[in-house]
């Protein structure tokens, strides 16, 4: 049980793909879990994928409950997966991103509104889950990670300038 | 950041465009220890234009301008350095939307709509404008605009709607989708 440190872009984990989870022991599973957890709640953050705290597996977690504007919080809660994959996804829109691991920036990359997420819950069950808008969004950017995608490898513009400006967008 | 060993400046480089202005420019920029902080490149009307924001080591003026001279003087380019204010960028919040207007082209478009962001304390952060040619040229406009949140999407509405009317120019608006917390 730890908070780990974040890595930050361009430490060369972010960029390779992370290893399926298959034969991981139940206590290094556990501690896998609940370093993405601690993590992620000391994070100002809604998602993060293991390789961004130093694990190349296949382990995200996605939490927009925590999110501070209430119509961003609709999906599923907190929820873990294991070797996640898209199944199925909708037409794109631009969406303008920021990720824990390149921090000051945020770039405009097309996403999915709506997917389906397939992936095992941490106590081996199969589950697939239908997600749209901010946590399908998010499903998409952790996956990303697993794959050794930054949102960086997506961008189709970028702000014009570099330093951060919190605009709220939807309303 | 600059320290006490170096200074920012604003250079902008206007002119014919061809291939390897870039080049050129960032050649000078590398060969002087100049670094680009930020920059903007598009064609305006088919010409080459540039703005870039940078770092040099005390004391390199001189040669960077010489450099510049040397190089894009000769091409017919015009560059200006001008020395650039210090301080912490500033910091834009609000909600961010995407503005799109367009309608047949007639003076005072871009002044009714400016006007009018003006008014209600709204910051544009990137605006371009063109006009399709044609027996009645099209103007063309589209802007990010970041409003004080207090002001609400449909107050922006209606005030829009009023001068769509006024200017007879379709004028859209489209919040910017963002996901910041990824």
């Amino acid at each position: 049980m730890a908070v780990r440190d974040i890595l930050r872009y361009p430490h060369p984990l972010l960029g390779q793909a992370s290893a399926a989870i298959t034969e991981l022991g139940e206590s290094a599973l556990e501690t896998l879990l609940s370093d993405l957890v601690d993590t992620l709640d000391s994070s100002p953050g809604v998602a993060l994928a293991a390789p961004q705290i130093g694990y190349p597996l296949r382990a995200i977690i996605v939490d927009v409950s925590r999110e501070r504007w209430p119509e961003r919080r609709v999906g599923h809660g907190r929820v873990i997966l294991l070797n996640p994959r898209l199944l199925e996804s909708s037409e794109q829109q631009v969406v303008r991103e920021g990720c824990l691991s390149v921090p000051d920036f945020t770039g405009d990359v097309p996403r999915f509104q709506r997917v389906l997420v397939e992936g095992l819950e941490p106590g081996g069950r199969a589950v697939v889950l239908e997600s749209q808008g901010y946590e399908a969004i998010a499903f998409q950017h952790e996956i990303d990670h697993l794959d050794g995608l930054l949102f960086l490898d997506r961008l189709v513009s970028r702000r014009r300038d570099l330093f951060p400006r919190r605009t709220t967008g939807r309303s | 950041m600059t320290n006490s060993r170096s200074v920012r400046f604003a250079l902008s480089v206007l002119g014919r465009d061809r291939p390897g202005i870039v080049a050129a420019v960032s050649r000078v920029l590398t060969g002087t220890g100049c670094n680009i902080e930020d920059s903007s490149m598009t064609r305006l009307r088919g010409a080459f234009a540039m703005l870039l924001i940078i770092v040099a080591p005390q004391g390199a003026e001189a040669r960077l301008r010489a450099g510049l001279a040397g190089i894009l003087g000769a091409e017919g380019l015009v560059v200006h350095l001008d020395s650039y204010p210090e301080g912490d960028p500033q910091v834009v919040e609000g909600d961010g939307y995407f503005l799109g207007v367009h309608g047949a082209d007639h003076p005072g478009i871009v002044a009714a709509v400016a006007g009018l962001l003006a008014d209600l304390g709204i910051n544009i952060v990137d605006l371009s404008t063109h006009v399709i040619p044609g027996q009645v040229p099209v103007y063309v406009m589209t802007l990010e605009i970041v409003a004080p949140q207090h002001l609400g999407r449909r107050a922006l509405e209606a005030r829009l709607d009023a001068v769509s009317k006024e200017i007879s120019c379709a004028i859209t608006l489209h919040p910017v989708e963002t996901a910041p917390g990824l």
